[in-house]
């Protein structure tokens, strides 16, 4: 039986940028580095102070002040991509809702322990936090806001989330278990995943640069980013305008450390092969790699090391979102791949920041300094995880669809 | 798709396939709990798993926290039972359910700061802070290759792991996956549940777990984990490989429910157990027995029985019995998988149904619950495994006896 192709028809972002794809997008463009001093929390003592955050007048609007700040991302980019994907309130019934997440409500949870343990006030107003504290919070939360049937799922797969929820939503579809599927991630600064990245020296005190020869490590965000997939044949019947196809994806496991990738990239390899084979895309094919790229020392020579594996020496261009908007944890993987589902429709590549010499090691064309221009048909986004937890996506050009600016 | 492997880790015992059946014929495991004070709390009864040191080596004893103990042990009994070698098969999957994670972890690292400021943070506990440390832990442990997820529910992550980890051998991912389910009774959830008014008693009454009794006044926290291995045929025909049971039909979704409730009794449609069925290719008349979530919360008890009543009728004695092992056990994430392994086990291959142990007065008439240690129950041929949680997550795995559904498939 021939399995149903997956097309992506909506788009949202709630990312550092602020509200929406276009912020996003522009900011992504520009090359504008948003990875300033972190005012969430105190940072006093710690080695790095900075990460990306959402602006306030994104994160904390009126209508939706006493949720949690995860949520809050997570509904206005959800919100987004399915009016973006132009569905009904009947069209979108049905739908699957996966959601790739980390820190759930975590950050309302710390502010009552925190006082809890340094004043003794129990407040009972912030305890309540404990009911939205767990990752599934924000795919109850979207299931019950668009009132869905199909399969609510939430996924951790560490800094994979994102993208393994797009993955695994994609497999609802193939399989015949949903029509269409609103999946993506999103991860809130937590201060427990801010102290614990300190803790293990992985974080920059400066803005990170990936693929830099001097690169230090790694910059925290935060944000949201979801996609409406759908049966091709259905977008098509509802009238829908695809903006691409997920061609394929590959989901491995390292099974070697866990906080640590394997040194030759070998799981990362596998995840980008699987996604080629299933899509049945030979590696020559595919021009442009999201890369993960942490800016650790260890994450982007492993993933390097890995792209050539697959792909040869010199064969893609890559980026590294992250060095804009940071590490965005549970969201990065699907902000990266509404990234790369964007660099297909407009035929631009944004560039790297911070990436003053790039690291001799890597045998690769990153993008730095101004966006690229380029035609495109496949692009892959990448992600790795803290058990090495590896996600490839890798997405097709739709020709002459939707977009503003296909080259 | 087979379950060929059974490992399992609760207050009613630790041990494999083979065990299941006379764990499940055991008195219920709930008891005041020992391993953390619950003085000034509504709520002190638990079911705690014992000492774990036997099957751990002193490396794992030292430095796996508790709940990754308790998965790493779970999958390899699982492994073992199976009669697989770490690292034997090619492309191994592994799917776990929780619903809390290493949230002790996630204390103690945040304790630690706020003693000592940055320099009482360890690197070593951080880690375990991510809900996908015990999954982690296990595929290094078990040389696991393939897709690796952690699914967090509440209440049903132990069966929507296997529902996901069925979905990755039905989408060609892997061609065995091991999936279960994993939490651990931890002191800070545990009092602030029972702030929460989750626990029994809730309102007025003793404390204990009476699913689907008029006693009834809430749930019992328990604490395991327990996986099954799940094969494609061909991958378990290759090996040779013993088979507890054939998982023929799976299905889950979600009933639009309020926030931590349940839906509505307009919106209780069983449409998940009817798919579940219907991709198996059985008519409800054909399940000989039920596996239900059976919290012992008394909106959700009478919401499930809604749901299977739909689906089922309520006739009585000839309908299907129903069971929950929450009496057995305690609620939590290995429990879902518990029951996929009773069934598997101790139902279709031993022709026991573990009963409600002190069922007195059911909230809901027409309905065979299982009350006598599964004496006189047929001779179960289909089992049904069902789960719902606060929110209205829906699972429903339908277990068949592996011989009886080939050899249809084949006369078909």
């Amino acid at each position: 039986m021939t399995r149903p192709r997956v097309v992506v028809t909506g788009v949202g972002v709630t990312s550092p940028y602020g509200l929406g794809q276009e912020a996003f997008w522009a900011g992504l463009v520009a090359g504008r580095c948003v990875i300033g001093p972190v005012t969430l929390f105190e940072t006093d003592g710690f080695r790095s102070r900075i990460a990306a955050e959402v602006p306030p007048d994104v994160a904390i609007r009126r209508a939706s002040r006493r949720r949690p700040r995860g949520d809050r991302l997570a509904i206005a980019a959800a919100d987004e991509a399915i009016t973006d994907a132009g569905l009904t309130r009947a069209e979108l019934a049905p739908a699957g809702i996966v959601v790739g997440g980390i820190g759930g409500g975590m950050l309302e949870v710390e502010t009552w322990y925190w006082r809890l343990q340094r004043e003794g006030v129990d407040d009972p107003a912030r305890r309540t936090a404990l009911r939205t504290v767990l990752p599934t919070a924000h795919a109850e939360l979207l299931a019950r806001r668009y009132q869905t049937t199909g399969p609510k799922e939430t996924v951790v797969l560490a800094c994979s989330s994102g993208s393994a929820a797009i993955g695994l939503a994609a497999d609802l579809i193939e399989t015949g278990v949903t029509p269409i599927a609103l999946a993506g991630g999103v991860d809130a600064l937590t201060r427990i995943c801010f102290m614990g990245f300190n803790a293990l020296k992985l974080l920059d005190p400066e803005p990170c640069r990936p693929f830099s020869r001097d690169r230090r490590g790694m910059s925290l965000g935060e944000g949201a980013g979801f996609v409406v997939l759908e049966d091709a044949a259905r977008a098509a019947a509802r009238g829908a305008r695809p903006y691409v196809e997920l061609a394929g994806y590959g989901l491995t496991t390292d099974a070697h450390h866990m906080t640590a990738p394997h040194p030759d990239g070998e799981g990362s390899a596998r995840a980008m092969v699987e996604a080629l084979e299933r899509a049945g895309v030979p590696a020559a094919a595919v021009g442009h790699v999201n890369a993960h790229g942490t800016g650790t020392v260890q994450n982007d020579q492993a993933e390097a090391l890995a792209i050539r594996k697959v792909f040869g020496p010199e064969s893609v261009l890559l980026t590294a979102n992250k060095s804009l908007i940071g590490h965005t944890m549970a969201a990065a993987g699907a902000l990266e791949a509404v990234s790369t589902v964007l660099t297909l429709v407009h035929g631009v590549v944004p560039p790297t920041a911070n990436l003053r010499e790039p690291d001799p090691e890597i045998p690769f064309e990153c993008v730095a300094g101004a966006a690229r221009r380029v035609r495109l048909e496949y692009a892959m986004s990448n992600s790795l995880g803290f058990g090495g937890q590896n996600l490839s996506l890798l997405f097709r050009r739709i020709p002459d669809r939707r977009g503003t600016g296909a080259a | 798709m087979f379950v060929t492997g059974v490992g399992t880790v609760s207050a009613l015992g630790v041990g494999v396939g083979a065990d299941v059946v006379e764990a499940l014929a055991r008195t219920p495991a709930i008891g005041p709990i020992r391993a953390f004070p619950t003085a000034g709390l509504r709520s002190h009864l638990g079911a705690e798993v014992g000492d774990l040191t036997p099957y751990l080596t002193p490396e794992e004893v030292r430095r796996l926290s508790r709940v990754c103990q308790l998965a790493v042990v779970a999958c390899r009994l699982a492994m073992a039972d199976a009669g697989v070698e770490a690292g034997a098969l090619p492309g191994l999957g592994l799917v776990l359910g929780s619903q809390w994670g290493d949230f002790r972890s996630s204390e103690e690292f945040a304790r630690g700061y706020l003693a000592r400021g940055p320099l009482g943070l360890s690197p070593m506990i951080f880690p375990n802070t991510v809900m996908n440390a015990m999954a982690a832990l296990a595929a290094i442990n078990l040389g696991a290759r393939g897709p690796m997820l952690t699914v967090n529910q509440a209440g049903i992550a132990g069966e929507l792991a296997v529902a996901r980890a069925a979905g990755l051998v039905a989408a060609g991912r892997a061609p065995a996956v091991l999936a279960g389910g994993v939490d651990e009774l931890c002191p800070i959830v545990f009092r602030e549940l029972t702030r929460l008014g989750t626990t029994s008693p809730r309102g007025a009454g003793p404390e204990g777990c009476w699913p689907f009794d008029r006693r009834a006044n809430g749930t019992v926290l328990g604490e395991g984990a327990t996986t099954v291995l799940l094969e494609t045929e061909d991958s378990a025909r290759a090996r040779g490989a013993r088979v507890y049971a054939d998982l023929t039909g799976v299905a889950w979704g979600n009933l639009p429910a309020p926030a931590h409730g349940f839906p509505t009794r307009r919106r209780r449609a069983p449409a998940v157990i009817r798919r579940a069925l219907a991709g198996a290719g059985r008519e409800p008349a054909e399940v000989d027995a039920v596996y239900l979530t059976g919290s012992g919360d008394p909106t959700q008890d009478v919401c499930e029985l809604d749901l299977i009543g739909v689906v089922f009728g309520t006739p009585g004695a000839s309908g299907p019995r129903l069971t929950a092992l929450t009496p057995l056990a305690g609620d939590h994430a290995g429990l879902g998988v518990l029951a996929v392994a009773g069934a598997a086990v101790a139902t279709l291959g031993g022709g026991r149904l573990p009963p409600l142990p002190d069922l007195r007065t059911p909230v809901r008439g027409g309905f065979a619950f299982a009350t006598n240690g599964g004496a006189g129950s047929r001779s179960a041929q289909t089992v049904l495994v069902h789960g719902l949680a606060r929110g209205g997550g829906h699972v429903a795995l339908l277990l068949e006896r592996a011989g009886a559904a080939r050899r249809e498939r084949a006369a078909a």
